[in-house]
């Protein structure tokens, strides 16, 4: 055989492995996030602040860099997961998929009251594993808050969010 | 008038024969002869039958090679093949439906929206 000729079928057998090869596999991690409000400790979700929960916002990053907007959680097939008065301590488990192959993902949870302060907040993050589920579990806490007077409440959670694209 | 307008034509068109280039001698081709007059096809005569020529290249076509074929085949199944598969794969459906679980938004890479 001459040497164009090995090199053809080099490149043919090459061509035959990536073909066969490209259908394999699942590319996807998925990241199964259970949300829940802390229920012990300092910064536990006592009954009164999860009654003021209105709405939470749920976002993700990958590696620091913000890859999800915020997005409302809810209850599949539809409805809100929060809800004043009536936000359940275990508010359940989302299911976010992602293609990249390596880095870290982070979840981070805001949970708002009427007024659309941060009054709960939670994290949680996992490495990417392609083809594999990880479950994480995302434990909401309170953020601290202070109030100048009865109407000017302002809080102090751990992650600034204020950067992150709603 | 008539006669000698066409007559004055006839001699100003003719070619005198000596005005013509010399012709080979008159054959009459009413008489027999050995050999056929020339511009005749003896259908008798046996036909020589033109050799086959055989090809002959300083470089031979690439269409004579093998790896050609084999590799316009292989390039033509992988077009084929990435025709109807789809580039991109779907994640699969969500999986926080179980037991004791309450599923929630279900979305990401290779899904809808949330």
């Amino acid at each position: 055989m001459t040497g164009p000729q090995r090199v053809t079928c080099l490149v043919g057998l090459g061509a035959a492995l990536v073909l066969s090869t490209s259908g394999c596999g699942d590319p996807y991690t998925y990241f199964n996030v259970h949300v829940t409000l802390q229920q012990s400790g300092s910064n536990l979700v006592d009954n009164a602040t999860q009654r003021q929960i209105y709405s939470c916002l749920v976002y993700v990053l990958a590696d620091g860099k913000q890859i999800e907007n915020g997005t409302e959680l809810r209850t599949l097939p539809g409805p809100v997961a929060c809800k004043a008065p009536d936000t359940p301590l275990d508010v359940g488990t989302m299911d976010y998929s992602t293609k990249r192959s390596s880095g870290t993902l982070e979840f981070i949870i805001n949970m708002k009251d009427t007024d659309g302060l941060v009054i709960v907040q939670g994290s949680t993050e996992g490495g990417v594993r392609s083809g594999q589920i990880v479950s994480l579990d995302l434990v909401a806490e309170t953020c601290p808050k202070t109030c100048s007077n009865i109407t000017t409440c302002t809080t102090a959670c751990k992650i600034d969010t204020s950067s992150l694209e709603q | 008038m008539c006669f000698g307008l066409i007559a004055a034509l006839a001699f100003a068109t003719a070619v005198p024969a000596w005005a013509q280039e010399p012709s080979s001698e008159y054959v009459d081709p009413t008489i027999v002869t050995e050999e056929p007059p020339e511009g005749v096809k003896n259908l008798g005569a046996e036909q020589a039958v033109p050799m086959k020529k055989k090809r002959e290249w300083d470089t031979p076509p690439v269409y004579t090679k093998w790896w050609f074929w084999a590799t316009s085949v292989a390039v033509t199944a992988a077009v084929v093949f990435l025709a109807i598969t789809p580039l991109t794969r779907q994640a699969r459906g969500c999986t926080t439906s179980g037991a004791n679980l309450i599923p929630l938004n279900c979305y990401g890479d290779g899904r809808g929206a949330p």
